[in-house]
């Protein structure tokens, strides 16, 4: 016996280096699971199964897990590898419609806790009702950002408060699932309108008119979602789901107008090719730097970062690309209205001023052929001036958290510094930070306000009675999440 | 000496380094052998080439039925010491016909012109390296040799890893030992070799990339072997032969592939792999030849065979390829890949001439599992049961094999046709009589199908081939991309599986052979032969069919019925010159043949005549021989439903071979 033992292992000696290495070491090997972001959570109603369970991404669209479990009621998702932001899960069983909202889940990570159950319905609910009444979805909503409203909801569901009156609610609707029916009659997505009247109750009519039944605790069998509509509502307007602003950081953001005919601060038309040169497969790019005094004086800015001089290209031309393809925050594609956004610094103690110009290029070329105009430089003041704008829980008027220029390629008659072309330049030939070449109430330096489509001041909007042209919808304020209400 | 080495077989190569440190080659130990072979072909059609059956997937521009091609063949061996030797083969690429004036070698793809920069090397008749190997006699305990680099696999057998075909002879590569255990118990082989990333896996590659977007990795995919063959007393012998196919490929969830290398993620700079296939198979065969019964021999052979193939790294070719796959996709009920297990088993007993009357018999019993395949089994140029088969006609011969991987392609139209004998159960009875210049046979076989089943999955799991229906034609049988069988749609000869199966088989065979008298080396050949090949498809009232199924369905039984006659005649008039003149004739009648259970079966009709003339000439060394056949066949279909289709076919095809 001992004979073809060592005639076996000589000969497996010998074969190594004939794949017979792969044999070692996979002999244990079982296949790697594949990567996923896992969503966990509990699903504990009678008879539940995970093809009532479905994901879905801010907009709506169905996600597919590539795989699915529900073991001991719990279920588990698993998605492809990838960062999501602001999904829902929803389960549908019986007469009822449930849903929970994950904030974030990472690469190769688990978002747990994703229970199917009253709580989330109660924040989601909320969620919903706020986010309809301000005109805005789950897509202009950050995950970090949110989950300090998260935070704010589940605290006030333990403690007295409109926010706890309505989870009892919610709880008691769900004590009626699957009762009178499998029609889904509760919980439809809410519709809140500007004023908060709400136009699609949570609770589908049809239902009480099986089972009119006691959901405030007054004793009294409520015939009528209407109890349920006010306080969910009284409940929604204390919170802010896409987060509070960051006051450290501030969303800026630029658009170039590359179309023929487009105006000048002149109110003529630009030469958009009298500096640069057209070529097929050039594009618009962006090009910044920290504002040092430039050669007519103009001061440099107080606050001197290598980090914002980085996220700006650092004055090296046709590096950082602006978009006309409707992703990164351009609104159409392929409207010539080129769009890039920075988040910056923002301390309204210490003014950050900022060199920039846009270039017509490829990228990585030189200056020469695909800059708007050589030497001379466009000038920023980063300075929130508005538009003012009610805050969604006080109130009271706040700016909008965005620094917004609307240029135009190649004009030379805005907020170029040293040798402008307006007509209503200084006599110095330049602008300073204070200088209003249109008398609009406001430098040139800093967010627009003069409108070169119209040559008029402040008349944005389709009212033409805006004092500030709308940044475009994808772009929205860099917010961090409330610690308080 | 290291130019032949592959960096894998470094180790070998460092053994045969420090063990043939004292040898060195000279002009005396060198063995050098040269040959050329040309080959004619024509036949009236507008084809050129000289293949009859080329590549019939990736359609090359070699096949072709017009045309002479010359190919020369270099082998050289060198005796380095008595220890250690080598050899390598070198030959021309073939695929040059006369008239390829100037090709150089470059291609134009889908262009052919005047350049002779068009065709490609396939037209241009490089020298290649076509095997390579060293031998060595190393001073190990038991050890006889130890083998690197080329071999055609042939230590091994047909149920396992069988011998290469013949265009494939010197590609295989592996390391080998042989060698001896103490007091000669027993002999024993090991092996390990590259799989061919050509064939021998799902979808006919290891996991070439540009063929299956679920893999892309190949050279680590290897075949293991070991064989004992012991012979405990004079009359038995034993032989056991196990081998493992291994088609790997990298695990794509392996954390260093899928993300950034952090450790965290459990990324350490390695990659794991992860099977694709696997195929294992074993044989254990023995033979008793009693030295008290001299007129008996019993030979036998029990063979396994497991297969798994990863649905995660191998795209279901029966599902997305037409059932087109030299592996089953095996599942359990829940759709789970499973591998697919089998047994098989002949008997072959063999009595010669027992009461000295001229009379011997032999029987063979053989039982396949339905799921036996030998995914590196003999391909063709083998045979393993004694019966003639089906496939086998009168002048084009034929072999049973036991894999889904049979190769009929890359072969002339005289050369022998091989079918898949996988789910075969019968048996053989064939006695021969020798008495002065006769010579005679007559065989009787039995099959019966252990793939006989109703509602097999050949959708997701059981290669159906596409064409299951009707005898197959090797006269006449044409390719193209499909794999199939163009015009005459019979039955591929690797098409063992169908959705409704309930089918036997009945093979006689007579053959006879007599020397005549007085005329110099002349032999009259006859054979008969009769097919009754029955599938009853859908079985009747069988409780696993829905009653719609069962009452929809009662004329689709497939009933075959092949009549074969041939007769020939061979002079020898000199010892150089050897001429055959010869005729057969095939009938077929093959009711419910083509069709489908949805709309119907129909029946055909076949007659074909054929005239076979030959010579050969062998005269000092150089080798001619000449082939012309001619044959006439007729199909006749039902009308309704298909044309007739007639063939008038004249082709030959001649041979010069000179070695040296």
């Amino acid at each position: 016996m001992r004979i073809p033992i060592a005639i076996c292992g000589l000969s497996l000696v010998l074969l190594a280096g004939c794949g017979l290495e792969n044999m070692f070491s996979n002999s244990f090997h079982d296949d790697y699971d594949r990567p996923a972001s896992k969503i966990r959570g509990k699903a504990a109603w009678a008879g539940a199964k995970i093809s009532q369970i479905s994901v879905t991404d801010s907009a709506g669209n169905p996600l597919t897990p590539f795989l699915s479990s529900l073991v001991n009621g719990v279920y588990e998702l698993r998605l492809p590898s990838t960062k999501y932001n602001m999904l829902v899960v929803h389960a549908s069983a019986g007469n009822v419609m449930l849903r929970a909202i994950v904030p974030s889940i990472g690469e190769e990570s688990v978002a747990d806790n994703v229970d199917l159950d009253a709580v989330n319905m109660t924040e989601t609910l909320l969620v919903e009702a706020k986010l309809a009444h301000d005109g805005d979805s789950l897509t202009k909503v950050t995950g970090s950002a949110y989950v300090g409203t998260r935070n704010l909801i589940r605290g006030d569901i333990l403690s007295s408060g409109p926010t706890n009156t309505f989870y009892k609610m919610v709880v008691a609707f769900l004590g009626q699932y699957n009762r009178f029916g499998t029609a889904q009659l509760f919980f439809v997505t809410p519709e809140v309108d500007s004023s908060y009247a709400v136009k699609t109750s949570p609770i589908d009519p049809s239902f009480f008119v099986q089972n009119p039944f006691d959901y405030t605790g007054s004793g009294t069998g409520e015939t009528s979602s209407a109890r349920f509509d006010a306080a969910m509502v009284a409940a929604a307007k204390l919170y802010r789901p896409p987060g509070c602003p960051d006051p450290a950081h501030v969303r800026v953001v630029f658009t170039a107008d590359f179309n023929d005919g487009a105006l000048s601060g002149n109110c003529q038309k630009v030469n958009k090719f009298l500096w640069a040169t057209n070529k097929p497969g050039k594009q618009m790019y962006f090009v910044g730097w920290t504002f040092t005094q430039d050669s007519c004086g103009n001061d440099a800015s107080e606050v001197q970062d290598a980090a914002i001089d980085t996220a700006l290209g650092n004055a090296a031309p046709n590096n950082i690309p602006m978009y006309d393809d409707g992703t990164n925050g351009d609104e159409v594609a392929g409207d010539g209205i080129w769009t890039v956004a920075f988040n910056l610094p923002y301390d309204t103690g210490k003014k950050l001023r900022i060199g920039y110009k846009y270039t017509w290029g490829f990228r990585g070329a030189v200056w020469t052929g695909s800059e708007e105009w050589p030497g001379n430089s466009r000038i920023l003041e980063v300075v929130d001036d508005g538009p003012f704008k009610p805050d969604p829980v006080t109130g009271a008027l706040t700016s909008d958290h965005i620094v917004y220029r609307r240029d135009v390629f190649g004009d030379e008659a805005t907020n170029k510094d040293c040798s402008n072309g307006s007509f209503h330049v200084p006599p110095t030939g330049g602008i300073d930070w204070k200088t209003d070449l249109h008398g609009c109430g406001s430098p040139d330096s800093h967010e627009s306000t003069y409108d070169n489509a119209t040559c008029k001041c402040k008349d944005f909007g389709p009212n033409h009675s805006d004092p500030y042209p709308a940044p475009p919808p994808a772009v929205v304020p860099l917010n961090v999440a409330c610690s308080s209400h | 000496m290291t130019r032949i080495l592959h960096r894998p077989l470094a180790a070998g190569a460092a053994a045969l380094l420090l063990f043939s440190a004292a040898g060195s080659a000279d002009t005396v130990n060198f063995d050098m052998s040269g040959k050329i072979y040309t080959k004619y072909m024509y036949q009236n059609d507008a084809t050129q080439g000289c293949l009859s059956m080329s590549n019939p997937f990736w359609v090359d521009n070699i096949g072709g039925h017009n045309g002479t091609c010359t190919e020369f063949e270099l082998n050289i061996k060198g005796r380095v010491s008595d220890k250690v030797s080598a050899g390598v083969r070198l030959q021309s690429r073939w695929g040059m016909i006369w008239q390829d004036w100037w090709e150089n070698g470059d291609l134009k793809p889908g262009i052919i012109d005047t350049s002779g920069e068009s065709m490609g090397m396939n037209h241009a008749a490089y020298i290649k390296l076509r095997g390579a190997f060293a031998r060595i006699a190393a001073p190990i305990p038991t050890v006889n040799w130890i083998t690197i680099g080329a071999s055609d696999l042939s230590m091994w057998n047909e149920w396992t890893i069988g011998k290469a075909r013949y265009i494939d002879r010197d590609n295989g590569n592996g390391v080998f030992i042989e060698g001896t255990a103490p007091g000669k118990l027993f002999k024993y082989t090991a092996g390990a070799m590259a799989l061919p990333k050509l064939w021998a896996g799902p979808g006919w590659q290891t996991g070439v990339s540009g063929n299956d977007p679920l893999a892309s990795l190949y050279s680590t995919d290897w075949a293991f072997a070991a064989k004992f063959d012991a012979r405990p007393t004079d009359e038995l012998r034993f032989k056991l032969v196990g081998t493992l196919v291994k088609d790997w490929e990298a695990d794509r969830n392996s954390p260093f592939l899928t993300g950034a290398p952090n450790a965290e993620r459990g990324a350490d700079h390695s990659v794991a792999l992860a099977t694709r296939f696997r195929g294992a198979n074993a044989t254990l065969d023995g033979a008793w030849n009693p030295d008290s019964w001299d007129f008996l021999a019993v030979s036998g052979l029990l063979a396994g065979s497991s297969n798994y193939v990863n649905p995660a790294y191998a795209t279901n070719a029966v599902r997305n390829n037409q059932g087109f796959s030299p592996v089953i996709f095996k599942q359990d009920d829940k759709g789970n890949a499973i591998s697919a297990n089998a047994l098989a088993g002949t008997l072959l007993v063999e009595v010669q001439d027992p009461f000295k009357t001229g009379l011997s018999v032999k029987f063979q019993y053989f039982n396949i599992g339905a799921d036996y395949n030998a995914i590196m089994g003999s391909r063709r140029e083998a045979d393993v049961l004694i019966t003639d088969g089906i496939i086998a006609g009168g002048f084009t011969r034929g072999g049973q094999l036991p894999t889904l991987n049979i190769a009929n392609e890359f072969q002339d139209w005289d050369e022998a046709w091989y079918e898949s004998c996988i789910g075969w159960k019968g048996g053989t009875a064939l006695f021969e009589y020798l008495n002065g210049a006769l010579k005679t046979t007559f065989e009787y076989t039995y099959i019966g199908y252990n793939t006989n089943m109703q509602n097999r999955d050949t959708k997701n799991q059981y290669p159906d081939f596409l064409y299951t229906n009707g005898f197959t034609d090797t006269t006449a049988f044409t390719a193209d991309s499909d794999y199939a069988n163009v015009y005459d749609r019979g039955k591929d000869p690797r098409s063992i599986y169908a959705q409704y199966q309930e089918r036997r088989t009945h093979v006689a065979v007579v053959n006879v052979q007599y020397l005549l008298p007085k005329l110099p080396g002349a032999v009259l050949t006859m054979k008969g032969k009769f097919v009754d090949d029955f599938d009853g498809r859908i079985e009747k009232d069988n409780p696993t069919n829905s009653a719609a199924i069962n009452t929809a369905n009662a004329k689709d039984d497939y009933h075959g019925r092949e009549y074969l006659g041939l007769v020939s005649i061979t002079l020898q008039p000199t010892n150089e010159l050897k001429t055959t003149l010869g005729y057969e004739l095939s009938f077929w009648d093959e009711k419910n043949r083509d069709g489908s259970e949805a709309g119907g079966f129909y029946h055909s009709t076949t007659r074909r005549h054929t005239v076979h003339a030959g010579l050969t000439y062998a005269f000092g060394g150089a080798l001619l021989s000449y082939q012309l056949e001619y044959f006439n066949k007729n199909l006749y279909r039902d009308r309704s439903a298909y044309y007739d289709m007639r063939w008038n076919v004249w082709r030959s095809k001649a041979t010069f071979e000179v070695g040296w």
